[in-house]
């Protein structure tokens, strides 16, 4: 069954095609609202309520071609989970004092991190920064986007994202250096 | 949206694209149990359509009970022509109400005949219950006459001089009746009580409350000759490529907890009886009917399983009998018991392959069903019928149904009653 059959078949109402669709992408959603959330149990439970409202709302989904349905299903996760950050007031600026250095843009050192790894790194961040991190880094939105989305202006957007992505930097050199140092160890 | 990203960001999120965290086991579960089931077909529109269905036949078969009996009626009519020389003679009734004497409306029965009737014109008898069962057609020969006369049908029906039993008038019109209220009742009642008439013929459809799910723990394997080292894979057909799959997800699921969940679609049957009264109260229905049942099930884990899809037709003999409680002009209330008979005359199920390794491919095989069981039930219920004239009526009948084993086609929950309603359309002759 492919990403066309199981559109179909899910505004159809037919079971397979929604079971179909539920074992494509459950993994994938969830993920992603752990990433927003910090949290997994709150996450399967806005991934529970949003593939109901998936299946409901099938009819507003149009297929236009390869990667819209896990574009549109996705988008519903990331919107109900900004909607549960606002509900619970958790949609605030942080500030956090970094004494270290920022360093240089080194995309190399995320090449020796596990996946696994920089997913906790995300998620361990405060919320305000792994907010914005979020919608600048995976949702593509700019500043002036983020600024509007989370009612907060521009700079601000900008300032916790660099924060969050120096917390990031920080987390991953720490990261590294344990790594490297269990193997001297083991030498 | 941004162009601009900077190279780490970039990344950041191409090495995080693809990242999954894996999902709890009942999550899905939960999710299917909140979801709205549409079926292909929603019940309504099926007995919407049966309903049309059947109206259709019985108009036609109306229809056709109207043509013949305009070709019957004129069987014992004699053409004013050819009756010339029979010496009619009008007796006084008086004895009985329904019995007046002709001359006190026609004066001289001959000369009014003569004077009323045009010589070409053919009478027709009228068809009058009580007439016809006082009198047989072989002794008597029965005259009757229209009159012009604007307000009123005066039929009468004259008899031969031979015989002894007199002449009858009979007035439909309530206001010159000469019936007596009680008579008029009788009469009426029977021009309109269906169930009083000897014989029914009804078409049906039924729809049963077997639609629903189970679900249990375990697997449910498809057949032995899917099963592990059963088959030999010689060559790449569609059938090869299933089993293929299918024991793949056997081998996968070997170690994981599996759950097998069913569920059961509306069994529709459609339905021909026919009744006989054996005497007011008590009548006998027998007939043939269609039944189409559909049912789904899945096994194996939440990201490796086997979806079968199954139809099975049967026909079958039903058979009750009904005890009618109350009757009247509009309405019919009447008990019925029974039970029926039925063996299966086809059937599919489609087998499909779902498997998280391969989830863009989802092998499946179609084949007959390998065994057709009988399958035998017992019925007991109300039902209510809406008199829309003396010879039709549309009816429902709600019953609680008990089916005994149907081998091993997967077709309704076991041991469990079943809630039926019956609706058709009953004609009565």
């Amino acid at each position: 069954m492919n990403e066309k059959d199981i559109a179909e078949g899910c505004l159809k109402g037919n079971n397979n095609a929604r079971k179909q669709l539920y074992t494509e992408y459950s993994g994938k959603l969830l993920a992603i609202g752990i990433r927003y959330l910090s949290n997994r149990e709150t996450a399967e439970d806005v991934l529970h309520d949003v593939f109901i409202h998936i299946f409901n709302s099938f009819d507003k989904f149009k297929y236009r071609g390869t990667g819209s349905l896990f574009a549109w299903v996705s988008k519903i996760m990331v919107n109900a989970s900004l909607e549960y950050l606002r509900k619970n007031d958790r949609v605030e600026l942080t500030e956090f004092n970094l004494t270290d250095n920022d360093t240089a843009d080194d995309e190399s050192m995320l090449d020796g991190i596990p996946q696994k790894e920089l997913f906790k790194m995300v998620t361990e961040l405060p919320d305000g920064y792994r907010t914005v991190f979020n919608l600048y880094v995976f949702e593509d939105k700019s500043h002036k986007e983020i600024a509007d989305l989370l009612g907060i202006n521009e700079k601000s957007s900008s300032s916790q994202f660099f924060r969050a992505k120096k917390l990031l930097k920080k987390k991953i050199n720490d990261y590294l250096q344990k790594v490297t140092n269990n193997e001297q160890r083991q030498r | 949206m941004s162009n601009d990203k900077d190279k780490w960001s970039e990344k950041f999120r191409n090495k995080m694209q693809d990242y999954e965290e894996p999902v709890p086991d009942d999550l899905w579960r939960s999710i299917e149990n909140v979801l709205p089931v549409k079926s292909k077909k929603p019940f309504i529109i099926y007995l919407t359509r049966a309903a049309a269905a059947a109206a259709c036949i019985g108009l036609a078969f109306w229809g056709y009970s109207l043509f013949n009996n305009e070709q019957v009626n004129p069987t014992p009519v004699l053409t004013l022509a050819e009756s010339t020389n029979v010496k009619t003679e009008v007796e006084k009734a008086d004895n009985t109400p329904q019995q007046i004497e002709a001359s006190d409306l026609l004066g001289n029965k001959e000369e009014s005949i003569a004077q009323n009737v045009p010589q070409s014109r053919r009478i027709a008898t009228p068809v009058q219950e009580e007439t016809i069962a006082a009198t047989t057609v072989a002794e008597e020969e029965t005259i009757a006459t229209e009159t012009k006369k604007e307000e009123t049908q005066k039929e009468e029906t004259v008899k031969e001089k031979q015989t002894s039993k007199p002449f009858t008038l009979f007035d439909n019109d309530s206001k010159n009746s000469t019936q007596t209220p009680a008579q008029q009742s009788k009469t009426y009642q029977k021009a309109v009580k269906p169930m009083n008439s000897k014989w029914g013929f009804a078409l049906a459809v039924n729809g049963g409350s077997n639609r629903g799910s189970s679900s249990g723990d375990g697997f449910s394997p498809l057949h032995d000759k899917f099963s592990l080292g059963a088959h030999k894979l010689t060559s790449t057909t569609a059938e090869d490529k299933f089993i293929q799959e299918y024991q793949n997800i056997l081998m996968s699921n070997l170690s994981k907890p599996t759950r097998t969940n069913v569920k059961y679609d509306f069994p529709l049957t459609y339905s021909a009886m026919f009744r006989y009264k054996i005497n007011d109260r008590w009548g006998v229905n027998a007939g043939l009917n269609f039944t189409q049942y559909s049912s789904e099930w899945e096994s194996g884990t939440e990201h490796d399983y086997y979806v079968s899809q199954q139809k099975a037709y049967f026909i079958g003999v039903p058979a009750n009998v009904s005890f009618t409680i109350f009757d009247s002009r509009y309405f019919s209330l009447y008990a019925l018991a029974g039970g029926s008979v039925e063996k299966s005359v086809g059937g599919n199920i489609k087998n499909t392959v779902v498997s998280n390794k391969n989830k863009l491919e989802t092998p499946s095989i179609k084949e007959g069903l390998e065994s057709h069981p009988w399958q035998f039930s017992l019925n007991a219920g109300v039902g209510l019928q809406f008199n829309i004239n003396k010879n039709y009526g549309i009816f429902a009948e709600p019953q609680v149904a008990k089916f005994f084993d149907n081998g091993d086609l997967n077709l309704r929950k076991q041991d469990k009653a079943e809630f039926r309603l019956n609706i058709g359309l009953r004609f009565s002759y």
